[in-house]
């Protein structure tokens, strides 16, 4: 029985996988809208962040800081944009198939969250091919080993996050609005702006943000530069993605309760 | 002439109690470019370690305003063309006995109209907070200035609305548009800190004219020899008119492809 279940499971996951592959290349005008924009907004990111001071226009480790930083950004804003995607489900009738067949939103959600993966690494590597061009940021990676671990937490964590953002905002009638603040949030949150630019006790303030150990890893593995040591970093930020897995089955199930109680999937 | 009047009126009511509708992306269209603004005002508070000069933020206020307007704009007419081709709006209004100019016209006045409003409340809170009252005057000049440099950016949303017949995403049309006009504009910071090639991008957009004559005007030296290359930028007026009414024509009206 349970390894009918798991196969059941495993089935769901593979076709929601196949369903986002499909997905992103059979929208290929977003593929070319991503390849013309992102070098764009590189560089109007870096020279935004860096108006106020722009000396820092020729500082080298300030500059592949936040490089990276725009690099996690992208990832972050990629999965943000997932969990609203959940909007669509609702109003294309979607969510009502996914209550049905008694499927998580977690992993309803997973075929979104894969086009999120290749659009961050596609456009993640286009910003980070762009910042090095134009600004002579550094593409050496400090910490290969802790690089890759931090990414895949990442990746793991914000499927997650996704799917909870998504069970937050179902019920909102403008929830792109939220999105775009959470978007603006995010980058302060997570160490997307370089801390080390800032005075200690205004850069010690993030070691209080959950989104710091997930998102500042990458940063740190890239460059080198660490708020504190890289082995409580990375336990801790895989206690918190295993925190977020119970967070994310909890409100999942909890999503789908009160819709299947109410016997319909939002306002919309 | 009296029943074209009518027309406009009839369609521009319709368009203008759609946006009302709205309210959600009114506010935050008033409210992003303060939160932006605001927030990068606050990293460089803490980057330099002291408050960095006002006149910066206002600077990226306004930039950031006009850039939320481009956005807008460029966004909406991409959306009216796919929404108006998916609902069949479009196939109503071109069997219409009604010239497709008052259409695009209608259209174009209300995400104008919403500019400026978004422009009169974000602007003169940064006037007053940044000037105070004594320079209302010159703001209240500044934003005729604006609605007058909306009128070429019209003609870049005319290509924007062509493309979207055959590109069908309006998003994937329109954001290439933003991203390249929010970084070689001059709307977030001048554009000699950009690359070359950049800052030539930027001087043939309206979208850079626009920004520094409404700055000019609200710190009152704004004239005549600064809105020299203004007339010029009518091409895009009139180029995107052509465009658009080339691409409605073979691809909408020949092919009778009004859906999808």
């Amino acid at each position: 029985m349970v390894l009918n279940l798991s196969k059941k499971v495993f089935s769901k996951i593979t076709t929601e996988i196949e369903r986002g592959i499909k997905l992103y290349f059979r929208n290929g005008i977003w593929l070319l809208s991503d390849i013309i924009s992102t070098p764009f907004w590189v560089i109007f990111l870096f020279l935004t962040i860096v108006f106020y001071a722009q000396y820092l226009l020729k500082d080298v480790n300030a500059l592949t800081s936040l490089m990276w930083g725009i690099f996690i950004f992208i990832l972050m804003n990629s999965f943000i944009w997932a969990g609203n995607s959940i909007v669509q489900s609702v109003t294309n009738g979607i969510v009502d198939g996914v209550i049905l067949t008694n499927t998580n939103i977690t992993i309803h959600l997973l075929g979104r969250s894969i086009m999120s993966v290749f659009d961050s690494f596609i456009s993640g590597i286009i910003a980070l091919l762009t910042a090095s061009y134009i600004f002579g940021s550094s593409l050496l990676i400090h910490n290969l080993p802790l690089f890759f671990a931090s990414l895949i937490i990442a990746l793991i964590f914000y499927s997650l996050f996704a799917s909870v953002y998504a069970a937050l905002i179902v019920s909102l009638r403008s929830p792109w609005i939220v999105s775009n603040v959470l978007n603006f949030i995010l980058p302060f949150l997570s160490g997307a702006i370089p801390p080390q630019l800032f005075p200690k006790s205004v850069a010690n303030i993030l070691l209080f943000s959950p989104f710091y150990y997930i998102s500042g890893q990458i940063v740190s593995a890239a460059t080198g530069i660490y708020l504190i040591n890289p082995t409580i970093m990375l336990i801790i930020s895989i206690i918190i993605t295993v925190v977020m897995v119970f967070i994310s089955n909890f409100i999942s199930k909890k999503l789908i309760q009160s819709m299947s109680k109410e016997g319909k999937a939002s306002l919309i | 002439m009296k029943k074209e009047f009518n027309q406009l009126l009839a369609i521009l009511e319709v368009e203008i109690k759609n946006l009302l509708r709205e309210r959600g992306t009114v506010g935050f269209a008033i409210f992003f470019p303060i939160l932006i603004s605001l927030s990068t005002y606050g990293v460089g508070a803490g980057i330099l370690g002291k408050a960095p000069n006002i006149d910066l933020w206002f600077y990226q206020l306004i930039g950031f305003t006009i850039l939320m307007i481009a956005i807008f704009m460029s966004s909406s007419s991409a959306w009216y063309v796919r929404q108006g081709l998916l609902s069949r709006r479009l196939e109503y209004l071109f069997a219409a006995s009604i010239n497709p100019l008052i259409i695009v016209a209608a259209s174009s006045i209300t995400s104008g109209l919403m500019g400026i409003g978004i422009f009169l409340v974000v602007g003169l809170i940064g006037v007053l907070v940044v000037y105070g009252i004594s320079n209302l005057l010159n703001f209240f000049l500044a934003t005729i200035i604006l609605a007058v440099s909306l009128i070429p950016i019209l003609g870049i949303n005319l290509i924007v609305a062509a493309t979207t017949i055959i590109g069908k995403d309006p998003e994937a049309i329109s954001q290439p548009l933003s991203a390249i006009v929010s970084t070689t504009s001059g709307l977030a910071y001048p554009i000699t800190i950009l690359p070359f090639i950049l800052q030539i991008i930027g001087e043939v957009m309206p979208y850079y004219y626009a920004a520094e004559y409404v700055r000019a005007m609200i710190n009152g030296y704004l004239n005549l020899v600064n809105l020299e290359s203004f007339p010029f930028l009518f091409i895009y007026l009139i180029g995107g008119y052509f465009i658009y009414r080339y691409f409605e024509y073979n691809f909408i009206r020949k092919e009778g492809n009004y859906g999808a």
